[in-house]
């Protein structure tokens, strides 16, 4: 059993925030609130988002698993207006979910969850060096390194937060001190990475007022940040190799 | 599980042996699969990664792979390639590397198994975009080695050189059981995989529609004997199944042609009974009957062909099922018989729907001469003689049932 009612535009930003990676997930549900946990195609970024039951304006659930085609339920989610409520009940006997927006209903077919890929076990990371900006200032700073490269090297060095990002013709550096961060945990880092990616992640880190970041040197981007107040949303980049 | 990398190997040894070598190569490997994963090696050994009635199709060239190997290589890459040239490329690619995974796991076959057949399962709006992202997660995670046939059976072209006979000998050595049975298997549950499958679970080998059989294999001759002829008209040879008022069609090589039918399926579907029936799919337009061009264009089309003022009809020559029995062992002429009762009397072709065959029962040579030529000068394809005792012999070919049509675009001397 699973029924819950919760603002359209919360789960619209939730769902964007995995949608940019990956298009069918598995929601797992307990009493506790909803959780995804997936790993895009590629198999060089992964996506974890939690959903607090207090997030939920009602929440009553069994502990389930369901496969959701994300592409399909944004689509639903759009036709809803701002500050309207969204209304989710599971049908199990036809493996659907009901989706009440509005007086609108929808009924979306659901995918078996063991048919979606598994996440992958990802070793405990010691990232050393963290820092904290502001999601708007670290979108903008993507947006610009995109137009020199298509691949971007994050790092940390004494009390500066840097970006660099080389083309064939053009290069662009950025640097913030950590006066300028909203907190920075110095330590060794710099990793170059994909800016596809990037750009796909921005889109959801862009809305948040801080935003995350933990780094080493070759290792994986993790980037943590939160919609709204009860949304936790965790992404981890594989690094690119840098050629001599 | 296995590792691919096992796969990959053999795949490379046997590229350039001889047949009995392969089957030793195949032996070696299927004997040391777990038995639950027996199925999915014989697959990924063979490059039919599922049944031909299902459907699915790889759908991508080289480009698709090239863009895949782009993202994750510094090495440069050809603007373009051929299907043949795509397994040294990703090899050639693979050894220089320009991204890492979110994490490594060496490759087993599970993983490399339902990672194709998702790539083949994508369609529609964005479907490059996700095929190019799913190769890459499996070359991402491939040594060189491996992504040289991930990147082959992605274009749907393996020709590595084992092929189902040299598999079905390898499963005989490997699972102990007579070569007569892995092949009867074979015959009555036409794909490696699913025969494999039934083999190790030591299931009953049995003809269970919808799942078509291997079509019993009819050749030419001259011989002229005593018993039932069949006009042989110029369509497509089919199997057709209904079951729960459900109707599959299959072509020869067992390819779905059901979406095509929207008329033939009216037509059958109200039988009401759970039948197999093979025949000749023909295709009227304007009651003039099309020739086989017409008919493999027509099929080909598939949905749109419900739009098409074309009928299909199927010219019903053979009933091999009727609920829940096989009628494989009968003998044809009770098989006719049946057919006749289920269906209807014969039908003058071109006629929509489906029909029982018109057939005669002929005892001289005379006779039969000039029923053949008649077949000829009304422009059909010649006759089928029809043993009224025989059985149907899936996938072998059949002693006595044969074709006496022109041999090589020439007229049979009278």
């Amino acid at each position: 059993m699973f029924k819950a009612v919760i603002n359209a535009e919360t789960l619209r930003d939730a769902m964007e925030a995995v949608s940019s990676l990956v298009d069918e997930v598995k929601f797992s549900i307990t009493e506790k609130g909803l959780e995804i946990k997936a790993v895009d195609p590629a198999n060089v970024a992964m996506v974890s988002l939690k959903i607090g039951a207090d997030a939920f304006e009602y929440f009553k659930t069994t502990p389930l698993e369901i496969g959701v085609d994300l592409v399909r339920l944004n689509d639903v989610l759009s036709m809803a207006d701002r500050g309207e409520n969204v209304q989710l009940e599971l049908d199990e006997e036809n493996h659907k979910l009901r989706i009440g927006v509005g007086s609108l209903s929808y009924t979306l077919s659901l995918i078996d969850p063991t048919a979606i890929r598994k996440e992958p076990r990802i070793p405990d990371l010691d990232l050393p060096a963290h820092v904290t900006l502001p999601g708007g200032e670290l979108r903008r700073a993507i947006k610009a390194a995109e137009k020199v490269s298509d691949h971007v090297i994050l790092g940390v060095s004494d009390d500066e937060f840097y970006m660099e990002a080389k083309g064939d013709i053009d290069s662009l550096r950025l640097k913030i001190p950590s006066t300028e961060l909203l907190g920075l945990k110095p330590g060794e880092a710099r990793s170059l990475f994909s800016l596809d990616y990037l750009e796909d992640m921005s889109k959801s880190l862009g809305k948040a007022q801080e935003v995350t970041l933990e780094m080493g040197i070759d290792y994986p981007l993790r980037v943590n940040f939160k919609v709204g107040q009860a949304i936790e949303v965790n992404y981890l980049l594989a690094p690119r190799i840098e050629q001599e | 599980m296995l590792p691919y990398l096992r796969i990959a190997s053999v795949l490379e040894e046997a590229s350039s042996e001889d047949r009995s070598h392969k089957v030793k190569l195949a032996v070696g490997l299927l004997q040391e699969t777990p038995a639950e994963d027996l199925p999915k090696a014989v697959r990924l050994l063979t490059g039919a990664l599922w049944p031909p009635w299902e459907g699915l199709d790889m759908r991508a060239g080289p480009e698709v792979v090239l863009s895949a190997l782009r993202e994750i290589s510094s090495v440069e890459l050809p603007e373009a390639l051929g299907r043949a040239g795509v397994g040294e490329a990703a090899e050639a690619a693979l050894r220089r590397r320009s991204q890492r995974p979110i994490s490594s796991e060496p490759l087993d076959i599970l993983t490399v198994y339902e990672g194709l057949r998702h790539f083949a399962r994508q369609k529609g709006e964005g479907s490059e975009r996700r095929k190019v992202a799913i190769l890459k997660g499996l070359f991402l995670e491939a040594t060189p080695r491996e992504a040289r046939y991930i990147s082959r059976m992605a274009v749907g072209g393996l020709s590595m050189g084992i092929g189902p006979r040299t598999v079905l000998s390898a499963l005989s050595q490997a699972l102990k059981l007579k070569e007569e049975i892995v092949l009867k298997a074979y015959r009555l549950v036409p794909d490696l995989g699913l025969a494999a499958q039934v083999l190790i679970k030591g299931e009953r080998i049995s003809f269970e529609p919808p799942r078509p059989v291997r079509p019993m294999i009819i050749t030419q001759r001259e011989e002229r004997p005593e018993g039932l002829y069949l006009i042989r008209h110029r369509g497509l040879r089919v199997q057709a199944h209904l079951v729960g008022s459900r109707l599959h069609i299959y072509s020869q090589r067992m390819r779905d042609l059901t979406p095509a039918m929207g008329f033939l399926s009216k037509s059958l579907e109200k039988l009401g009974c759970d039948l197999a029936l093979e025949g000749e799919l023909l295709c009227i337009q304007e009651e003039k009957l099309l020739d086989r061009a017409e008919v493999v264009r027509y099929v080909n089309r598939r949905h749109l062909s419900r739009r098409s003022s074309i009928l299909p009809a199927l010219d019903a020559q053979d009933i091999l099922y009727l609920d829940g029995r096989s009628l494989l062992g009968m003998p044809y002429q009770e098989r006719l018989d049946l057919l006749t009762s289920v269906l209807g009397e014969a039908r003058e072709v071109p006629s929509p729907g489906a029909f029982t065959t018109y057939y005669r029962y002929l005892t001289c040579r005379k006779e039969i001469e000039e029923y053949y030529w008649h077949s000829l000068i009304s422009g059909l394809g010649g006759l089928i003689y029809r043993d009224p005792k025989a059985p149907y012999s899936p996938g072998a070919v059949s002693k006595v049932d044969h074709y006496l049509a022109p041999l090589h675009g020439r007229f049979l001397r009278r």
